[in-house]
């Protein structure tokens, strides 16, 4: 491996249909930092995502993730791998407690009991439930939601169930985190908050991450290297200055001058 | 020893004491032997149906599978009850994992669609192959060896297994399939596995509750499996409350009793049933009780520690 990338895209196309949603894509991510994805509304930087995650299969390229290529795996294998993801329109389990949102998803990744123990409720099932739960707790405490642990996970304001999609992909315990615009519909304080706490995640969890966001000052605040795309093409990649100073950018986001 | 079962399976079991050795008449070991060939098959469609998200029409199919393997095991090959029992609930398994590998793929209500056709496909084999299961004249002559402790045995054993699965990872594994597929699917679930999984307990159950029932009746026929069991089934689930394995079970009780209790007025009793339907869904439309297990409703907390917290 020539330089430290976690993630590789190589010319990755895909179009939906006569319309191309992500062309020519090259873009490599840098192992332990924080990456920004800006760009316009249907820039496609979702479908980026969806790429990565295993959503949507690419037409052409290909993904290599550790040197391993993921192009053509499912999204609970790419999951399996290390990669999480949150999404822009949450998805969280409703009806389900928020404890328990998060214990589904640490399950996975926790020592396991087989279907016997399950069902009997015999030997390694209490322990590990107990330790499943502690583990899972830990992570809501780390995002500030454990005494909410009992509410069901639809009756959150909003805020918070973002950042227990946040937890949640934690709970998967990824190298790379995904974090689809994680500051949609926050206000100004909110952001700052928001801002601080992935700071300290990526700290403290020693990740890779990826945002896609619209706060220009979130992305440009956190992220060292950023990437703009615009109509499914990546016009633009440096660090927040040059991403700040560069014509084309200003252009996708603003118009021409003529 | 106590230490490992949770209190909620003790009751259970006390329960199961009284079902079975509580004295009473000939008449109401009858009901109490149906009480429990009915609650499993309905915790069986309630895994599925309540707890996985995949709407069945087609599981009576299941019972008759699992009905006509225990009979001809006993009846032609003289095999003891109870490996033929287990046999019927094996063979409801294995068809139901040949069925599930193309039919799980589709979702939501293309299962039910596929499904009310193999349930129908498995009922017309039955009924056509003459040489094999004597079609539809029916299968006479199996042994009794549905006893009311059996049944009752059968239903504690069941019950506290079903139990016990959703209490720990497949339970979660299984609503976080329900709930959102996608969602489930980048928390590492293999949400197809997931469903299979959900089906072959399901078929299982069905297939033992349908060998219970031919061991109760002593006759078995292909009609008594058709697509109005099928649906009376699955309407238990939803009257009991989807997403609620001990409102299936009340609620297939309920329902149980209710039928028999109209009894005599026997051509008014689907009316009836029909009505009991009716009223549910517009004074309770999750169902008796929705989605949370009893003890969450009387707050038992302490009665099932591991269930939540």
């Amino acid at each position: 491996m020539s330089e430290n990338y976690i993630l590789k895209l190589n010319n990755i196309n895909l179009s939906f249909g006569g319309v191309q949603a992500v062309r020519e894509i090259n873009i490599n991510i840098i192992n332990k930092q924080i990456t920004g994805i800006i760009g316009p509304n249907g820039a496609g930087k979702t479908t980026l995502f969806n790429i990565i995650s295993g959503i949507y299969k690419p037409d052409t390229g290909s993904i290599i993730y550790n040197d391993k290529d993921i192009t053509q795996l499912p999204p609970h294998k790419i999951t399996r791998l290390g990669i999480a993801r949150t999404f822009q329109n949450l998805r969280l389990l409703a009806r389900s407690s928020v404890l328990e949102n998060i214990m589904t998803a640490a399950q996975n990744k926790f020592y396991n009991y087989n279907f016997i123990e399950n069902m009997l409720h015999i030997a390694r099932w209490r322990k590990a439930e107990r330790e499943l739960k502690d583990l899972s707790m830990s992570y809501l405490e780390r995002l500030g939601l454990a005494d909410r642990y009992s509410q069901d996970a639809g009756t959150l304001p909003y805020g918070l169930q973002r950042r227990l999609e946040i937890a949640r992909a934690l709970a998967l315990k990824p190298e790379l985190l995904l974090l689809d615009e994680p500051a949609a519909g926050m206000n100004t304080e909110e952001v700052i908050e928001l801002n601080s706490l992935i700071t300290s995640i990526h700290k403290d969890f020693n990740l890779s991450i990826i945002i896609i966001e619209h706060h220009m000052d979130l992305i440009m605040k956190i992220c060292p290297q950023i990437h703009c795309l615009n109509f499914g093409t990546e016009i633009a990649s440096g660090s927040p200055d040059e991403i700040r100073a560069n014509q084309e950018v200003l252009a996708a986001y603003l118009g021409n001058k003529k | 020893m106590l230490k490992f079962i949770s209190k909620i399976n003790i009751f259970i079991v006390i329960l199961g004491f009284l079902m079975a050795y509580w004295p009473m008449g000939g008449y109401q070991e009858g009901i109490v032997i149906l009480l429990c060939i009915n609650a499993i098959a309905a915790m069986g469609v309630s895994i599925l149906t309540g707890f996985t998200g995949i709407f069945t029409l087609g599981h009576a199919a299941y019972m008759a599978l699992g009905a006509y393997t225990t009979a001809i095991l006993t009846v032609r090959y003289d095999v003891h009850w109870f490996p033929a029992l287990i046999a019927g609930g094996i063979i409801a398994l294995i068809i139901a994992w040949l069925i599930g590998i193309p039919t799980l793929k589709l979702t939501g209500d293309y299962y039910a669609i596929a499904s009310i056709g193999l349930g129908e496909a498995i009922r017309l084999i039955l009924e056509n192959w003459q040489s094999f299961t004597r079609g539809s004249r029916g299968f006479p002559g199996i042994d009794p060896y549905t006893t009311r402790i059996i049944a009752v045995a059968a239903f504690i054993i069941l019950a506290i297994f079903m139990l016990n699965l959703l209490n720990g990872r497949l339970g979660r594994e299984l609503k976080a399939t329900r709930d959102d597929n996608i969602a489930a699917s980048f928390m590492g679930f293999n949400t197809t596995m997931s469903k299979m999984k959900a089906l072959l307990i399901s078929a299982f159950y069905c297939g033992i509750s349908g060998a219970l029932l031919g061991g109760y009746m002593c006759f078995i026929q292909p009609s008594m499996f058709d697509m109005m069991k099928s649906t009376e089934l699955t309407a238990v689930v939803v009257f009991g409350g989807l997403g609620s394995m001990t409102g299936t079970i009340l609620g297939s009780a309920a329902i149980t009793l209710i039928m028999e209790y109209f009894r005599d007025i026997s051509q008014y009793r689907m009316l009836i049933y029909g009505l009991l339907l009716v009223l549910i869904m517009v004074f309770r439309p999750e169902g008796l009780l929705g989605s949370r297990e009893i003890w969450e409703i009387l707050n038992f907390k302490n009665l099932y520690k591991n269930s939540r917290n």
